[in-house]
């Protein structure tokens, strides 16, 4: 992959990931931060050593992007960030011993929805395409457990992944997380074409 | 103690004292072959049950791993083993992994029975093998780390909500 094209990448997931931590800032009603954006092609046996290593306790959830353009997003929470943001949603105190369950867990999928159809939505408006997202698959449990079924998914077609991974943190609470863009190869020439013509537009 | 990772979609091989290890199987299944009498095993982390009749161009077939599928996965760990001169009649297997991660995955995705085939294609493989699976932890929700120990064939496992086992 070109430069230029990693950039693109990097700047629609920036934009995207913005109005996500906008939007997860007010829910918290805390100050919600974004690092610049990774894009990196992997071997699909590297994805979770990347990503903090196979066995850390995590909070996933899956989504589908569904409509014009296909692929997968995971909003990742780190465990103790789930548990607290739970805390803080619903107000009870949740045991670190085992998973969240029912309330908590309907929480964290709410927010995990409203998060991640902001982000989308804005990368959606940004190329001009309607996307829709699934309703979030939840899981709790290690990094590489979480990640094996789409790591599967992507291994019928190839043995790399791309990952376009974006941390966000809230230093206050100490909360950090990433949103991370499995797209598939027609997610990627789609997305290109559709910025070609944008850029063609100005 | 040496341990000797494998990670996603590979297969290895170890003589005790060495330990096999892979981490966090989730809808992937882990299979382990051993020998008692040799005291020499196999692991394979994998990822799907039968390898595609046709590759498809993204994926190069020179670099597939052979431990990613069921169908082949086993007959590799098996041939490594008889090429170290373990005698076929000796080799016993053991079976974790093939969870179903997500609850609700609804009719959404094909994948979402994944754990379930990926189990039944080792069976299967190791049927046609005649290898017997003396023991098993598969299904669930949970995801799980095995490590086979070569030297008395245990294979321990570990996930994050429960208590450490010895299958």
């Amino acid at each position: 992959m070109d430069r230029n094209k990693i950039d693109i990448l990097k700047e629609i997931s920036s934009i995207g990931t913005s109005h996500a931590a906008s939007a997860l800032s007010q829910m918290l009603g805390c100050k919600v931060m974004i690092e610049v954006p990774s894009v990196q092609l992997l071997p699909l046996s590297e994805v979770a050593n990347n990503l903090g290593g196979p066995e850390k306790p995590i909070i996933g959830l899956h989504f589908q992007i569904l409509g014009d353009l296909n692929g997968r997003i995971m909003l990742i929470l780190d465990r103790k960030s789930g548990h607290k943001i739970a805390a803080m949603l619903v107000g009870d105190n949740p045991s670190d011993e085992s998973r969240l369950e029912n309330l908590d867990e309907s929480a964290i999928k709410e927010l995990g929805n409203i998060v991640t159809n902001s982000y989308l939505n804005a990368i959606a408006e940004l190329l001009g395409v309607k996307l829709m997202l699934s309703v979030p698959f939840y899981a709790e449990d290690m990094m590489g457990a979480v990640i094996d079924l789409l790591l599967i998914e992507i291994s019928q077609i190839a043995n790399h992944a791309i990952l376009l991974e974006t941390k966000i943190t809230a230093e206050a609470s100490n909360l950090s997380g990433s949103f991370i863009i499995f797209p598939d190869e027609k997610f990627l020439e789609e997305l290109f074409a559709k910025t070609d013509f944008i850029a063609d537009d100005k | 103690m040496i341990k000797i990772t494998v990670n996603l979609g590979e297969y290895k091989v170890a003589s005790a004292p060495a330990s096999l290890i892979t981490h966090s199987l989730g809808s992937c299944v882990g299979v382990t072959l051993y020998d008692p009498t040799t005291k020499l095993g196999g692991l394979a982390h994998i990822m799907l049950p039968k390898a595609p009749d046709t590759i498809n161009c993204l994926g190069n077939p020179s670099i597939t791993p052979s431990g990613k599928y069921a169908s082949t996965a086993v007959r590799s760990l098996f041939d490594e083993l008889i090429k170290s001169g373990v005698n076929k009649k000796h080799i016993v297997a053991k079976i974790a992994g093939g969870a179903c991660m997500f609850s609700g995955f609804g009719n959404l995705s094909e994948n979402m029975k994944i754990g379930e085939k990926n189990i039944e294609a080792v069976h299967e493989s190791l049927a046609s093998l005649e290898i017997p699976v003396i023991s098993q932890d598969v299904g669930g929700n949970t995801g799980r780390t095995v490590e086979l120990r070569t030297t008395d064939g245990k294979l321990i496992i570990t996930s994050a909500f429960l208590p450490r086992k010895e299958i």
